[in-house]
């Protein structure tokens, strides 16, 4: 199902607005991230499509049709509660059955029908043969399984889910998933999911929607997002980001009091501006013709096949963050106190 | 393992913790109940026993004490029953909306547990009198409340309400809202949602409000007197018959009513107990 949302504004009581004339828009059986700090406003509107809050102004369309007047129950959403919201009384069978028991009677599906059902959701998300274990007796990483599954029992038109394994450990959270990218391609539903875990947005997302303070910042496939961030603080956001105060001049930047550019060939109006690059994008040089940065290694840190490394540069108030890879031949000769030099190989600059 | 080390092993009474204290509170516990309860429950017990047994069951089955036995436990029941209904509704409306005098009406909910219970019922009285406040229309309407087993449920009601919203708010109020909504996504009505969502997370918290005024109303004596009229085998409550049978110098059948009326509250009070008990491990708790 096609969701479009159009200029929505939402405001809690007291505070600042949540959604600030925020437009996006789904499109039918893709996985969409919605990637943000806390407080950007993301969770808000993921409740505004599920029903479970009104938008003070704005349109909301299900597949072109104005779905801001359905209530919850009809919009037939799937949603997945953040700490799972399972009902504790009920065994696991019971919990996925619930939606079609909950049915009203004319639509609703026999007993067998409805465990029959349950059963094949479970054998989906490999829970087979917990059925009749009550929520308490499982792990997180099983309870938010068993969260899916009553979610997808019935047969939702979009799947929404907030922060699905923002409760659970690093392990568990990379192999769901995982698995959750396998279950998306499997049934093709519709697919939004809220996320503050950049990792998380790119490595599971078709596309990733980056929302900050109410608004959406950019809208991209992750390699797009990643590699041309829209504005400064996507790329901050998506990554580490070295920020550098330059003076444009004839499409060179300066660092202050410098002569020699830091980069040349931008098509950038002549003035002050901040560039932008990502650890990874800053390599080591010997050549000191071209543009570059030379300063001191202060922390070198070792991580798993690269080298991290914080660099004074006179003219700059913070520290240059570089990561090294450790297939570059001059990596071992980088020592604490030592002048090294080094080029951008990629940066961004934002119009302010 | 030799068999004695085994039995050891099972009836070790606590599991090792890491919080202190055990041996001292449970000391605590067992001498504080001994004395605030069992002296004074046992000295019953003890004296009933000196009865002996056929003198004591013609006392506690004589055609005057069953009945105002069944009056005293029939009417706590049923008020105990409109208690858990109403009760948490009262509970329901003072967590889940905000309206002026919503403070007021909160600290309310406590006054039967201030007011001298004479004074209740006294005012119970009054009002309900075939010629009171209330009494006049539902008399007019056939109806009389006054000086009937009603009246006596009308002031058991009144003393066992805050029994009932007091356990029931905070837990309505913990009550994790995500859940009300997850049932909605999936489709379920409000109704459905009451029903098989949040009543079950409710059920341990109101039997304890339904036991508790239960009891308060097994054992009340001052608010239904004036209320009830006190006419035996019609309105003549058990408590009531004790202090006639005091009056009358008959400690032999105080005793024996008294005794009986322990016992039948000690089996319903364990029974609701297990059932919570039953119903908070199913809920998760345990």
């Amino acid at each position: 199902m096609d969701i479009q949302v159009h200029d929505i504004r939402k405001a809690f009581d007291g505070h600042a607005a949540a959604l600030n004339g925020l437009s996006l828009s789904v499109t039918s059986g893709e996985l969409l991230a919605l990637l943000g700090p806390s407080g950007s406003g993301k969770t808000t509107l993921l409740r505004i499509i599920a029903g479970l809050e009104t938008p003070d102004s704005g349109r909301l369309l299900f597949n072109g049709t104005d779905a801001a007047h359905r209530s919850v129950q009809e919009r037939n959403v799937g949603f997945v509660f953040q700490h799972y919201a399972l009902f504790r009384h009920m065994t696991v069978a019971q919990n996925v059955g619930f939606g079609l028991a909950a049915r009203p009677r004319a639509r609703r599906p026999s007993r067998p029908e409805i465990r029959r059902r349950s059963e094949e959701l479970l054998a989906l998300v490999q829970l087979q043969g917990l059925e009749h274990r009550y929520p308490t007796q499982l792990s997180g990483g099983q309870r938010q399984r068993v969260a899916l599954a009553r979610a997808l029992a019935v047969e939702p038109t979009v799947l929404l889910l907030d922060e699905p394994f923002g409760a659970l450990d690093a392990k568990v959270r990379k192999d769901l998933r995982r698995w959750l990218r396998d279950l998306h391609d499997h049934t093709g539903h519709t697919t939004v999911f809220v996320t503050h875990d950049q990792e998380e947005a790119l490595e599971l997302s078709d596309r990733v929607a980056i929302i900050n303070a109410g608004r959406v910042e950019q809208v991209g496939r992750p390699s797009e997002v990643y590699l041309t961030p829209a504005s400064a603080f996507v790329c901050g956001f998506m990554g580490a980001c070295n920020g550098l105060p330059v003076q444009v001049r004839d499409g060179a930047a300066f660092l202050n009091g410098a002569t020699r550019p830091v980069a040349d060939g931008l098509r950038v109006a002549d003035g002050p501006t901040v560039m932008y690059a990502r650890p990874h994008d800053v390599a080591l040089t010997t050549d000191d013709t071209g543009p570059g940065l030379c300063g001191i290694a202060e922390a070198v840190r070792v991580a798993p096949g690269l080298l991290r490394v914080d660099m004074a540069v006179p003219g700059l108030d913070t520290r240059l963050e570089l990561d090294i890879p450790m297939s570059d031949a001059h990596w071992t000769a980088v020592r604490p106190g030592q002048p090294i030099q080094v080029r951008l190989t990629h940066c961004h600059v934002f119009p302010s | 393992m030799p068999p004695a080390a085994i039995a050891a092993r099972r009836w070790r009474v606590r599991a090792p913790s890491v919080l202190p204290g055990f041996g001292l509170t449970l000391g605590f516990t067992l001498t504080y109940l001994t004395l605030i309860v069992f002296v004074p429950l046992s000295g019953l017990a003890w004296h009933s026993a000196t009865l002996g047994w056929e003198n004591f069951w013609s006392l506690a089955l004589a055609p005057r004490t069953v009945q105002a036995l069944r009056i005293s436990f029939g009417t706590a029941l049923i008020a105990a029953i409109v208690n858990a209904i109403f009760g948490t509704l009262v509970a329901w409306v003072l967590v889940r909306y905000r309206f002026p005098g919503r403070r007021l009406l909160d600290a309310a909910v406590d006054l039967p547990f201030a007011l001298p219970t004479a004074v209740a019922g006294i005012a119970l009285a009054a009002l309900y009198a075939p010629n009171g406040w209330i009494g006049q229309p539902l008399a007019d309407l056939g109806l009389t409340v006054a000086y009937t087993p009603v009246g006596i449920v009308v002031a058991l009601v009144f003393v066992g309400l805050p029994f009932v919203v007091r356990t029931v708010q905070p837990v309505l109020q913990d009550l994790d809202r995500e859940v009300e909504e997850a049932a909605a996504t999936l489709g379920a009505s409000r109704a459905r949602t009451l029903r098989s969502v949040i009543l079950p997370a409710l059920a341990p918290a109101l039997l304890t409000g339904f036991a508790l005024a239960f009891a308060r109303g097994v054992g009340e004596y001052g608010s239904v007197i004036f209320i009830a009229g006190n006419i035996p085998f019609v309105s003549e409550i058990a408590p009531l018959l004790i202090v006639i049978r005091l009056e009358e110098f008959n400690t032999a059948a105080a005793t024996a009513i008294g005794a009986v009326m322990l016992m039948l509250s000690f089996g319903l009070l364990l029974l609701i107990n297990l059932i919570q008990g039953w119903s908070r491990r199913r809920f998760g708790h345990g």
